[in-house]
């Protein structure tokens, strides 16, 4: 089996639910193509949009004629920013980071200026799909192409042009007087760092760049629309969280909330990319012009240019060591790219770049820059692979001069509970240790790695994971079965992960669980499946749901049997009371006969970082005539707090490895000068394919999350961050060569190679 | 009352990492700063609230709610917002 | 002008009217109700699409619809017989072998193609003959291994 679960963090309870590994809710309707996601709906009479996009970098929107597309036969609406409500310069705050309405209205349709390539113009409504991409064709824009800025240094230039002309540095000290393109900045402090340097008998200092890359989910952004003539609107997409989009189309559109209904459809992949809107509205208005639904499924170039990905990054990052190896200081200098609009990832960025260690001393800048390219988007972790790339490289770098085995140097050095962070807050239990000790247990660690061209590399990852808020009912049916109505879209298992729980409390079997995602007029408010916070959070909404159901059982029993409800106890969904006893099943049989209906409630905003870690393990072998980098083998290992479904939490674990093995190896976005993305295809964006990929070999640590009832702690993003600098310091070890760039793709280590061996 | 730790940024409106304030609520203890530390409110507010791009950690609670009570020995960070994937 | 195509889907014969420029994919999905078949590229490099046309897995995708005419198509929604799924489907449902499940219908087409002609593959031909689906949910692990326990599970072995 690939999998083990490390045996001293197992929590000492034994459940009967949590911890198996039941056959999803989903899962027939998913292998035999029955499942509905949002391109399989037809909506009667529908129609469908196509988007007018921008071919400059930067340029001003001299004009936008769309009277010759307007004349086509079957062409039934236009639209450009003009249709859209004047947004108004709101922050609002979406649970999962903020957003200004402003920015992001101008971000569904140009206002005055296009700035990036693939920054959507207009848009048209048609009878069918080629003739609404033909009548986009004939919307005619005047274009005044302006100077771009692609990188982030050069963005940040006195003399860099302007992406917008009021932008002035968010910054909590004095504010700059000019406007620039720097969005924000960022500072943390924590000691005397000169006195840390000083204290450090090896100090090392390295800079790093990443590439642009993207989530690269297989669905493309797809929506339905249907502005009713009542004034309702209702929308049928692909999204981590249907209430997110209904908030953001509310102050898009301004109309009230309550006038929309957002119907998630079953979703092909988010990994944060899935949250902000883009075609949606779009979608609306051209529904509310020409009257009847509108269908707009992107392209995949359109996703790549168009949509979020995550940032490019340049960053310096420098540590000192005493020569017994305890961390002394840290400072780091991060830029992040955040695309078109303020706003990008480098806040967790600057919080992740030293969380995995305990340093005395620190100081953190990080920059938010804008420039012409596309608006990023969170990617699994935000901003914390990036920062993690630097720090984990120039650890293992300080371990190496001091001649200290990586796994002990991380050791001495890990985060624990108590530890202070760089940004203030103190961490509570946390499974970092554990991790690491697992891994020197393991087998992939205990056995040598030999051959030529070979090397071996370890690094740690840390994400916050969040709470936030989730609703839930359970109604319990007269056959003793619980249908669960959740609003968390199911993106990787939750539904069962969730049900679970309810399962696990009120003593019955997963599968007598039913579980339902549905709409947001059918259920309480949840925040999006992302943050690693569904089977945290949602699963805690379940459980509470559970204990409601069992309090009514309860009472409904003790009605039976004419005792008081005192007397009633309950131990493994076994009601007894008055001599009786009963099973949940048998009881809600019962109960369905003489008393009123039986509906759980469970809503709930836990308001904690839940803490995860991971350690990556990983072999490779470089082929020096290429610079092609083969996975020999690959161990993840992982604090889930308490695994629910283990087979989905590995599945976690393996997938986020394998996004950050793309990201450390191939992944970037290839800009010409012109500011065109040179490779917006799956064929020429090189995502991992399985012939790429060795098997994955996971490790669940389980160390509890003291907030939670179970133990759990999120999973599903800390994985993508280890793999870039543990591939990086496998790298070295099999060629000498340190690598400070990402993407390590071959031609990059070929010649890093061959520099090396010429001595250049 | 409660410790603050005061953001670097702003450390030169207090002078020092971090100050003890009298307060119950995390509202009473940033305006009770503002009296020793003119200024400070308006950096961290917007709108009478907490400006929309930081979040508080208070005692390992990430929360935005100005309400938040608050004892001698909370801890209270501001820190940016962040998001998830 | 639209083209008038017979074909055998899923062992039935299917007749319909095509636009010359529209994909066996646009076709399947949008004409025939056929939504198995996913779109994730509509240029031939996810395999989402992936369907059986005269024994071959193809990108549904890049065949024009009216290359249909007298073929014989198998779409996912043929996998499962008379109410009972097929090894492979039962193996990817109990091995978790997806996540957002995107990508699976293509993934089952393929790889029962796959074990078709090679009923007890070893890992590397798993890997290779599954290249040209992505998933980007999985990392791959799941379903090379579902496909593993189903070559076991056959009757061919
Ligand atoms: S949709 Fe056909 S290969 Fe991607
Ligand atoms: S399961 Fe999501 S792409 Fe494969």
């Amino acid at each position: 089996m690939s999998t083990e679960v490390a045996p001293d963090t197992q929590t000492p309870a034994t459940y009967k639910v949590i911890g198996t590994r039941p056959v999803r809710h989903d899962s027939a309707d998913k292998v035999t193509g029955k499942a509905v996601y949002t391109d399989d709906l037809h909506v009667p009479n529908m129609v469908f949009g196509a988007f007018v996009r921008s071919p400059h970098a930067h340029a001003r929107i001299v004009s936008i004629d769309t009277s010759d597309a307007e004349k086509m036969p079957g062409v039934l609406a236009t639209c450009t920013s003009a249709d859209l409500p004047d947004p108004w310069d709101k922050v609002d705050n979406l649970g999962e980071g903020c957003v200004n309405y402003a920015h992001l209205s101008g971000n569904v349709l140009a206002r005055n200026k296009a700035l990036y390539k693939g920054h959507a113009v207009a848009a048209v409504a048609a009878t069918d799909s080629y003739l609404a991409q033909e009548a986009a064709r004939r919307i005619r824009v005047e274009y005044e192409p302006l100077p771009a800025t692609m990188c982030v240094q050069d963005a940040m230039r006195n003399d860099a042009p302007l992406l917008h002309d009021e932008l002035i540095t968010h910054t909590l000290d004095d504010k700059p007087a000019r406007p620039s393109n720097i969005a924000s900045h960022i500072q943390f402090e924590k000691g005397n760092v000169d006195e840390g340097f000083a204290a450090a008998d090896v100090v090392i200092e390295r800079e790093f760049k990443t590439a642009t890359v993207h989530q690269g989910y297989i669905e493309p952004h797809v929506s339905v629309a249907l502005w009713n003539e009542d004034g309702r609107l209702k929308i049928w997409t692909a999204t981590q969280g249907s209430f997110v989009v209904r908030q953001q189309m509310a102050e898009l559109l301004k109309m009230p909330v309550s006038q929309i209904t957002i119907v998630p459809c079953e979703i092909g992949g988010g990994f944060g990319g899935k949250i902000s809107v883009y075609e949606q509205p779009v979608a609306a208005v051209l529904s509310r012009k020409c009257g009847r639904p509108v269908k707009i499924m992107m392209q995949r170039d359109e996703v790549f240019e168009a949509t979020g990905p995550t940032p490019a990054s340049f960053m310096r990052v420098k540590l000192g060591a005493t020569k017994d190896g305890k961390l002394t200081a840290g400072k780091a200098w991060l830029a992040f790219d955040a695309g078109a609009f303020p706003g990008g990832v480098i806040g967790p960025g600057a919080m992740c770049v030293f969380s995995c260690y305990d340093l005395p001393h620190a100081t953190v800048d990080g920059f938010d820059v804008v420039l012409n390219k596309p608006k990023t988007q969170a990617y699994r972790a935000p901003g914390s692979t990036h920062v993690a790339f630097a720090t984990e490289c120039v650890i293992d770098e300080l371990a190496e001069r001091l001649k200290i085995d990586p796994i002990e140097f991380r050791l001495n050095n890990a985060a624990k509970e108590g530890t202070r962070r760089v940004d203030g807050p103190v961490y509570p239990r946390v499974g970092l240790v554990e991790c690491l000790q697992a891994i020197q247990e393991s087998d992939h660690w205990k056995t040598p790695l030999t051959g030529p061209n070979r090397g071996r590399g370890v690094a740690c990852g840390f994400w916050f994971n969040c709470g936030l808020k989730s609703s839930v009912t359970a109604n319990v049916n007269a056959d003793g079965t619980v249908t669960l109505v959740e609003g968390s879209t199911d993106i990787g298992g939750t539904r069962t992960s969730i049900a679970m729980q309810l399962a696990e409390t009120l003593g019955i079997t997963a599968e007598d669980v039913i579980p339902q995602v549905v709409d947001t007029d059918s259920v309480g408010f949840t925040d999006v499946t992302g943050g690693s916070r569904t089977t945290f959070a949602t699963g805690l909404a379940a459980h509470e749901a559970a204990l409601d159901i069992q309090k009514q059982m309860v009472e409904q029993a003790a009605q039976i049997w004419e005792c008081s409800p005192d007397e009633v106890t309950v131990a493994d969904g076994v009601y007894q009371g008055n001599g009786k006893s009963l099973s949940f099943k048998a009881l809600a049989v019962e109960a369905d006969k003489v008393g009123i209906p039986i509906v759980g409630r469970g809503v709930v905003d836990p308001q904690c970082s839940t803490n995860a870690f991971a350690v990556n393990l990983v072999d490779v072998e470089v082929d020096p005539e290429t610079g092609k980098v083969t996975i020999l083998r690959f161990t993840v290992c992982q604090d889930a707090g308490k695994a629910i479904h283990p087979s989905y939490v590995e599945g976690q674990m393996q997938g986020g490895s394998a996004q950050g093995i793309g990201w450390a190896l191939n992944e970037e976005y290839f800009y010409g000068d012109d500011g065109h993305m040179r490779n917006a295809s799956f064929l020429d964006y090189r995502m991992p394919t399985c012939y790429d990929l060795p098997m994955i070999d996971t490790i669940i640590v389980e160390v509890a999350n003291p907030d939670h009832p179970y133990g759990v702690r999120g999973v599903g993003e800390v994985p993508i961050v280890p793999p870039p600098p543990a591939i990086a310091n496998a790298i070295y070890r099999a060629t000498g060569v340190r690598f400070f760039e990402l993407p390590m793709s071959p031609p990059t280590v070929w010649n890093a190679i061959k520099g090396q061996t010429t001595g250049e | 009352m409660a410790i603050v730790f005061i953001p670097s940024q702003l450390q030169k409106l207090t002078g020092t990492a971090q100050v003890e304030v009298e307060g119950d609520t995390v509202r009473a203890v940033v305006e009770q700063m503002e009296k020793q530390f003119p200024g400070i409110q308006q950096r961290l507010f917007e709108d009478d609230q907490l400006s929309p791009t930081l979040q508080l950690s208070v005692d390992h609670v990430m929360t935005r709610a100005l309400s938040t009570s608050v004892t001698p020995s909370t801890e209270i960070h501001f820190l940016p917002v962040i998001g998830g994937g | 002008m639209k083209t008038h195509v017979t074909t055998t889907i899923n062992g039935a014969t299917v007749e319909f009217l095509c636009q010359p420029r529209q994909s066996l994919l646009a076709v399947l999905r949008d004409e025939l109700s056929l939504t198995g078949c996913k779109e994730g590229c509509n240029n031939g490099n996810c395999g989402a699409c992936t369907v059986m046309l005269d024994g071959l897995p193809v990108d549904s995708c890049l065949v024009l619809a009216v290359e249909a005419e007298g073929a014989e198509i198998e779409t996912v929604e043929g996998i499962a017989e008379q109410g009972h799924l097929h090894p492979l489907q039962q193996c990817f449902l109990e091995g978790a072998a997806l996540q957002c499940g995107i990508c699976t219908p293509g993934f089952l087409v393929t790889a029962k193609a796959l074990l078709e002609k090679n009923p007890q593959p070893s890992e590397q031909e798993i890997r290779f003959g599954l290249a040209g689906n992505l998933c980007r949910c999985t990392g791959y692990d799941k379903i090379v291994r579902a496909v593993q326990a189903a070559s076991q599970a056959s009757p061919e072995s």
